[in-house]
């Protein structure tokens, strides 16, 4: 597992949360699968939104034009400026057993939160019968399609070093199963992942 | 809404009419000044002018400004490109009064070094500390706002002073503010104490060989018009109030351009001796369609050497260009960001303290009610 923080969990709901973490921390990108530990084993997410917020002063150096370096590292390093990530949550794990269901309670705030290194992203994506995908396919606030394809991508990558190359297949076919009574969204989905996966 | 806006609506109207007829005769006002300055130039240079010694004495009335060795009426502008690092300093308080729970008297003095064309991010450094008294012991009696914004002032100036980084490069140190203590020395022992350390302070930096400027936005003063005023005295009927010197260096300083650096005559003025004496010049920190002057407050070690006055003036005009249109030293704003103490800061540290102080089996006073009714929560709507 990935032992150095990506974060902290600023609040959070049944469904998802949001962790910030500051500019300098490795920053998980759109559609990384996260973790984070609990006192009875770990809640996982995909990351769906990556935002930074302004201020006044940032507002107003933005408008002032050619900026040196000092003052960009200045901003990023020693300011407190903060990323913030959203989380879904498609998962958790009670005693190293994996479910695709949404955790019983949720994580607490300034729990740490993970990246997932290939050999998690192996172990969720082997359990259970690609359950989690409902968790993203049913929210309509989160750009769904290019979420999984960016999460198809990595976990895809991460099965064919674990010897299953096949992995993706299955899981589009899922995706179709589970989105044949909604054509536009199975348009959208499929769209993104053929973008992801180029003939 | 406890304001009475229906009873203010004629007085607005009367507001708006006295501020017309007001800048209707600054202007006149100021071009008199501007035509007296020129004057007074001219007379500096011919070596007519007779009565400038009455501008020597510092009493209360003399608070003004003093010609020094450049042409009075004259403009500055710098085309240099050296290298510098800068050391900026400010600082915030908390006070209490006898209506909190607890006496809290603490000071928050940030530091932030910046050194241009290094593609390095700022040092910063913050220290916060209770008061203390005589003894060293932390003061729990409430300590009046001016002893803690003096104790602040000389914190701010350590602050300069005291930390030491490796560099070949000029330092040069901002102060938020005029270098003048405002009302120091006073009369009680613990002033004159601080005042002198303040003094000290100021001696070290010299002595370290860094240049201090006190940088003063939106200045009020108007040293350079009461020197007029003084010199033609005999001028009958010479009315110059209402107007400020930045009014009149608006009109004389083109963007980027300082102006003459004048002495600082003024009650305190004898505190200040030697290379600590005080002097100040005028620098207008805008765009040509939007100038805006600011007060630099120097000390005469550092007007005293044109190349140190030349390397302040291109650090403030590089550090105000950096916020753009509003024009203000970015190394300031930010110690002031480093520093400054929220009102919520002091709930938080007066719960802690409150907390600390239990577990310790001590008995904590409440607030006065006169307090707690001021906090009450305002009526809010069912839902």
């Amino acid at each position: 597992m990935n032992d150095i923080t990506a974060g902290r969990l600023l609040r959070s709901n049944t469904r998802g949360c949001v962790v910030g973490c500051h500019v300098s921390q490795p920053a998980p990108v759109f559609g990384s699968m996260i973790n984070i530990p609990t006192k009875t084993g770990k809640v996982f997410g995909l990351v769906h939104d990556i935002h930074i917020d302004d201020d006044g002063l940032v507002r107003q150096l933005a408008a002032a034009g050619n900026l040196p370096d000092e003052v960009i590292l200045d901003n990023r390093i020693n300011r407190n400026v903060p990323v913030e990530m959203s989380i879904i949550f498609i998962g958790y794990s009670i005693e190293n057993k994996i479910s695709h269901s949404l955790p019983p309670r949720p994580p607490l705030s300034l729990d740490e939160m993970y990246i997932c290194d290939p050999e998690d992203l192996r172990n969720f994506t082997n359990a259970g019968h690609f359950g989690y995908f409902r968790h993203v396919i049913s929210r309509q606030d989160i750009p769904a399609g290019e979420l999984l394809s960016a999460h198809l991508q990595a976990a895809s990558t991460a099965q064919k070093v674990g010897g299953n190359p096949n992995w993706i297949n299955e899981a589009i076919q899922e995706i179709i199963i589970l989105l044949r009574d909604n054509h536009e969204l199975m348009t959208n989905v499929l769209g993104a992942i053929g973008d992801a996966f180029p003939a | 809404m406890p304001i009475n806006y229906i009873n203010l609506q004629p007085q607005i109207k009367d507001y708006c009419e006295q501020a017309k007829s007001t800048n209707k005769s600054r202007t006149l006002k100021i071009d008199q000044v501007l035509d007296l300055l020129h004057r007074c130039a001219d007379e500096i240079s011919s070596g007519t002018l007779n009565n400038i010694s009455t501008l020597s004495s510092p009493n209360y009335k003399n608070r003004c400004a003093r010609p020094n060795s450049e042409c009075v009426n004259q403009s500055f502008k710098i085309n240099n490109n050296d290298q510098y690092v800068l050391l900026a300093s400010d600082g915030s308080q908390i006070t209490s009064t006898h209506h909190d729970a607890l006496p809290i008297s603490l000071i928050n003095i940030s530091g932030i070094f910046y050194q241009p064309n290094s593609r390095k991010s700022p040092e910063i450094q913050v220290s916060s500390e209770f008061i203390r008294n005589a003894e060293n012991n932390i003061s729990l009696d409430v300590i009046s706002e001016d002893l803690v914004n003096l104790i602040r002032d000389v914190a701010e100036v350590g602050m300069l002073a005291n930390w030491h980084f490796k560099t070949r490069l000029p330092i040069i140190t901002i102060s938020d503010g005029p270098l003048e203590l405002f009302h120091a020395p006073r009369a009680s022992a613990d002033y004159q104490q601080l005042f002198q350390e303040y003094l000290e302070t100021l001696e070290k930096i010299h002595q370290e060989g860094r240049i201090l400027g006190g940088y003063i936005d939106k200045p009020r003063a108007n040293l350079v018009i009461r020197m007029l005023e003084i010199i033609y005295q005999s001028i009958s009927g010479l009315d110059l109030s209402g107007i400020s010197d930045a009014d009149i260096f608006f009109r004389l300083l083109e963007p980027g351009s300082r102006s003459a650096i004048f002495q600082l005559n003024s009650p305190s003025s004898n505190n200040y001796t030697g290379p600590l004496a005080l002097h100040f010049f005028y620098l207008n920190v805008g765009r040509k369609d939007k100038p805006w002057i600011v007060r630099v407050e120097i000390n005469k070690w550092a007007a005293d050497n044109i190349i140190n006055v030349r390397l302040l003036h291109q650090a403030l005009l590089d550090q105000c260009r950096l916020m753009g249109s509003q024009p203000y030293p970015y190394i300031l704003h930010r110690a002031h960001e480093e520093a400054v103490v929220h009102l919520d800061e002091k709930e938080k540290l007066t719960a802690l303290l409150s907390f600390s102080l239990q577990q310790s089996g001590v008995e904590i006073a409440s607030k006065s009610y006169k307090s707690s009714a001021k906090e009450l929560q305002n009526r809010t709507r069912m839902k």
